[in-house]
């Protein structure tokens, strides 16, 4: 420990009250595939705009730095909901919202709109150790295609962050690991509650007495 | 003795170690794998180092089982084994057996075992010696030679996924002892590996188990939750009980009211550690630095029992 403390005494004090700069995009976000039985239904998934192009920018203070983060996450929201209704429902399509009209002609059971509620970066320090912090919140609307909400589920995510001996170098990791790991604990709560709440079941439930669903519940 | 720190604490951890076994179990379910795959998760850090020191001994003992990683079997079964939803008791493994598709990808892996390592920690103890630091005309640095022996503790549950009620629960305890000599520096001099040896054990306590033998010091899983549910009821009864007119080294105005009963302030301890917010207030209290508290500073217990200042 002693030995990091020298090594990283130097650069702390030529550091010391900079801004140190993490602008990176969240790529591609990587999930295990899931133990699940999907529901036999078909969703149609829209993605606005604002959730396809999400940025954040804050400036979180770290020991004797300022880590100024811009984080594209438009891409890593797509693929974290790519795989989450790939693998909860049996059938998925995609609608342009840009296109309001293709709506009605999609043959969709329900529409699910997922969006970024809020992401938030702090700072855990215990002496010369310290950690990023992270809270992620997404929201996950679902509909019928004639408008009427289903249920809106919110799914929170505070991964522990670990404390080590680090440098202002690992900003940048730091920030995408915590965000890995946030993104898997979405994944989790999504697959693990999602299909056990009320709302789904009558849904369901509604479907069935109705004939059938696209995805081939009843049929 | 006095114990000077707790390096590792994972009382509130749970690890979880799956143990794949294959044809040795003549007239099961276990689909044939000749191999061993370990797996654990502990709290909700997923890629803890620690796992690493249970995983590599079970891999020393027999290089021709496969052994997986805590990750590997977490994402094979994704997200039942998440920190959130892991089972930790025979109702809820029960349960999660239950779920549809479960039991197929579980034959399929191989698994028969599940073992929880629900404690590991590493205690140092009994200091012997003279070591001195400072200052003195010409001179500075440190001079002398301390010895502090080290004690591991590692707990586990062995949970049995063709007989779930017939877990159990074992331990492994090892010794050591370091050296800290004292040369114008400080040099710690680590002799004991007492948590490489108490891994050792273990995994030939569960080596053994698995190949037919006895699990030593082994009881079984009822006891445990029996013990667990007493000790949750004992929290709650704290936070019920607790009285900060009682139970104090309070601050009421200039007043300031010590309390000498480790009783009582192991059950502040508890009250506090089991969420309640006036016995937080009060721990807290002693950390303030922006008063002067005249009272001695409270006395807290380590893991293990010992008073610790």
């Amino acid at each position: 420990m002693g030995r990091y403390l020298l090594l990283m005494l130097p650069l702390i004090l030529l550091a010391a009250g900079c801004a140190v700069p993490v602008k990176t995009e969240m790529g591609d976000v990587v999930l295990p595939a899931p133990v699940l039985e999907k529901l036999p239904v078909t969703v149609g998934v829209l993605y606005t705009d604002e959730f396809k192009t999400a940025k954040h920018t804050q400036k979180v203070s770290v020991i004797e730095y300022i880590a100024d983060l811009d984080l594209s996450l438009g891409l890593a929201n797509i693929s974290l909901f790519d795989q989450l209704t790939t693998s909860m429902f049996s059938n998925v399509v995609y609608i342009d919202p840009n296109s309001p009209e293709e709506l009605s002609k999609q043959d969709v059971d329900a529409i699910l709109e997922p969006s970024l509620v809020s992401i938030h970066y702090g700072a855990v320090i215990n002496g010369i150790q310290w950690s990023f912090s992270l809270s992620l919140t997404y929201n996950v609307k679902l509909y019928l295609p004639d408008g009427d909400e289903i249920l809106t589920f919110s799914i929170q995510s505070n991964p522990p962050p670990v404390l080590k001996v680090r440098t202002i170098f690992s900003f940048n990791d730091q920030a995408r690991e915590l965000f890995d790991s946030a993104t898997r604990e979405i994944a989790a709560q999504f697959y693990a509650e999602f299909s056990t709440l009320p709302e789904i079941s009558n849904w369901l439930n509604t479907l069935e007495k109705e004939g059938g669903t696209r995805g081939g519940l009843s049929q | 003795m006095k114990s000077l720190s707790s390096i590792k604490c994972f009382i509130s951890r749970i690890f979880l170690i799956s143990i794949i076994m294959g044809s040795c179990f003549s007239g099961n379910a276990i689909a044939a794998n000749d191999g061993i795959a370990v797996f654990i998760a502990i709290g909700g850090e997923l890629n803890n180092q620690d796992e690493k020191c249970l995983t590599k001994e079970l891999r020393g003992l027999d290089t021709e089982r496969t052994v997986l990683t805590g990750m590997e079997f977490r994402d094979s079964l994704f997200p039942f084994f998440e920190p959130k939803y892991a089972p930790d008791t025979v109702e809820e493994f029960s349960a999660f057996l239950a779920k549809p598709g479960i039991k197929a990808r579980i034959e399929s892996m191989g698994i028969r075992y599940v073992v929880s390592v629900v404690g590991l920690n590493t205690n140092l103890h009994d200091d012997k010696g003279a070591f001195w630091c400072g200052f003195a005309m010409d001179f500075s640095g440190c001079y002398g030679m301390v010895s502090v022996d080290e004690t591991t503790t590692i707990a586990t549950i062995v949970w049995d996924l063709n007989d779930i009620e017939n877990s159990r629960v074992t331990n492994a305890v090892s010794s050591g002892k370091n050296v800290i000599v004292g040369f114008l520096l400080p040099l710690p001099l680590k002799i004991a590996n007492s948590e490489g040896q108490a891994c050792r054990e273990m995994a030939q306590q569960l080596t053994t188990y698995i190949e037919g033998g006895e699990l030593q010091n082994a009881s079984p899983i009822s006891e445990w939750e029996a013990d667990r549910e007493e000790e949750r009821q004992k929290k709650e009864a704290a936070i019920t009980v607790y009285d900060p007119n009682v139970v104090t080294a309070y601050e009421r105005g200039n007043e300031y009211i010590s309390l000498k009963s480790s009783e009582a302030w192991e059950l502040l301890c508890i009250a506090a550690n089991a969420g309640h917010g006036k016995a937080q207030e009060e721990l807290a209290f002693w950390h303030r630095t922006d008063i002067h508290i005249p009272n001695e500073p409270p006395q807290f217990r380590d893991d293990v029992g010992h008073w610790v200042i």
